[in-house]
């Protein structure tokens, strides 16, 4: 036994010997994780929907439907090819990782606000949105919680839905123009 | 029979052997250990292709190579580039590609792990033999490990 293990410690310092040095050695880092989002129209625009309540039909809980521009729910790229139907707004995210980094992405809403009017306010709580064009995030309404979550994936992937804003119109509010703004985060720890 | 069965094999595995590709010193070269960071090959929106969506290149420009070529002076030779079967970090051989470009000593290629490509045909004319490469990888995340390392060599055939 001994004899053995000799030869072979003798044979494997030959062929390091016989073996010339080598000077490459490529070190690949881990790639950089990526999130996009895309809330209305492409681009940074923030898109504007509007909701026009008639006075004869104020607070009767029939919701009023919001209306938007083309670009809001415009085409996405190869993968999304067709436009929302009209008056929807687009909500296309991505996020991807390597193997070695899979990670979770969640996109939520801060519905905490309020569309207001000089001193007078509607909470975002009497709006919801019906989807369509996509399935990743489901109907739903505002909750007025500033970090309503909408959907959680995992990398790496694309999501796109088309959503069509509604007014719930349960109250009757003070005649007025009402703006308010909506913001939309994904993240990725 | 057997002392003349044993001769045979011998000198099979001998002329074998002389075939053989042998592996160049590049310890020459200035760089040994070239470390890259990757990123996203395709940023436009809407990628409807899985591997477009997750394709990463990594470049590595400027790579000079010296190939200590003494030995071979005078000889007809071909020279290769070789890119190991092994990838430490890669899930699959399949995701990574290696291309390059030089400056015109050396051809430009591309291999995949455990294949070699030519770059070199001709007589050897001088004791060292070098170029500056622009190399590329390309690779496919959905196969990428923590820590990919990997040693690309270069090979000499020499003619009979």
């Amino acid at each position: 036994m001994t004899i053995r293990g000799l030869a072979g410690y003798g044979l494997a310092a030959a062929l390091a010997a016989a073996l010339p040095a080598s000077a490459l050695t490529v070190v690949v880092a881990d790639g950089t994780p990526e999130i996009a989002l895309r809330v209305g129209a492409p681009g940074g625009t923030i898109s504007l929907v509007t909701f026009a309540v008639a006075a004869a039909t104020a607070g009767n809980s029939t919701p009023v439907l919001g209306t938007t521009n083309v670009a809001a729910g415009s085409s996405q790229g190869a993968n999304f090819p067709t436009a929302c139907p009209a008056n929807n707004v687009r909500v296309w995210t991505r996020a991807r990782s390597t193997l070695a980094t899979p990670r979770v992405a969640t996109l939520t809403v801060n519905g905490s606000g309020n569309l207001t009017s000089g001193g007078n306010s509607i909470p975002f709580t009497n709006f919801d949105w019906i989807t369509s064009g996509g399935t990743e995030i489901a109907s739903g309404a505002f909750s007025g919680s500033p970090s309503q979550a909408l959907l959680t994936f995992n990398t790496s992937r694309e999501i796109s839905v088309c959503k069509r804003f509604r007014f719930l119109n349960t109250t009757v509010y003070p005649s007025g123009t009402y703006n308010g703004q909506l913001i939309y985060t994904l993240q990725m720890p | 029979m057997r002392g003349a069965l044993l001769a045979v094999l011998l000198a099979a595995f001998a002329a074998g052997a002389l075939a053989a590709p042998v592996r160049l010193d590049d310890s020459a070269s200035p760089r040994s250990r070239i470390d890259v960071k990757p990123r996203w090959q395709h940023v436009e929106e809407g990628l409807s292709d899985p591997a477009r969506l997750n394709a990463m290149v990594a470049e590595i420009p400027n790579l000079e190579v010296r190939l200590a070529t003494s030995k071979f002076v005078g000889k007809r030779a071909r020279i290769y580039l070789v890119v190991p079967d092994f990838v430490s970090g890669l899930r699959s051989p399949a995701a990574m590609r290696v291309e390059w470009r030089t400056r015109g000593k050396l051809l430009g290629g591309t291999a995949l792990p455990g294949t070699r490509a030519l770059v070199y045909d001709g007589v050897v004319a001088q004791p060292s033999l070098g170029d500056i490469l622009d190399i590329t990888l390309f690779l496919d995340a959905r196969f990428m490990d923590r820590g990919l390392r990997f040693e690309p060599h270069f090979e000499i055939d020499v003619a009979p």
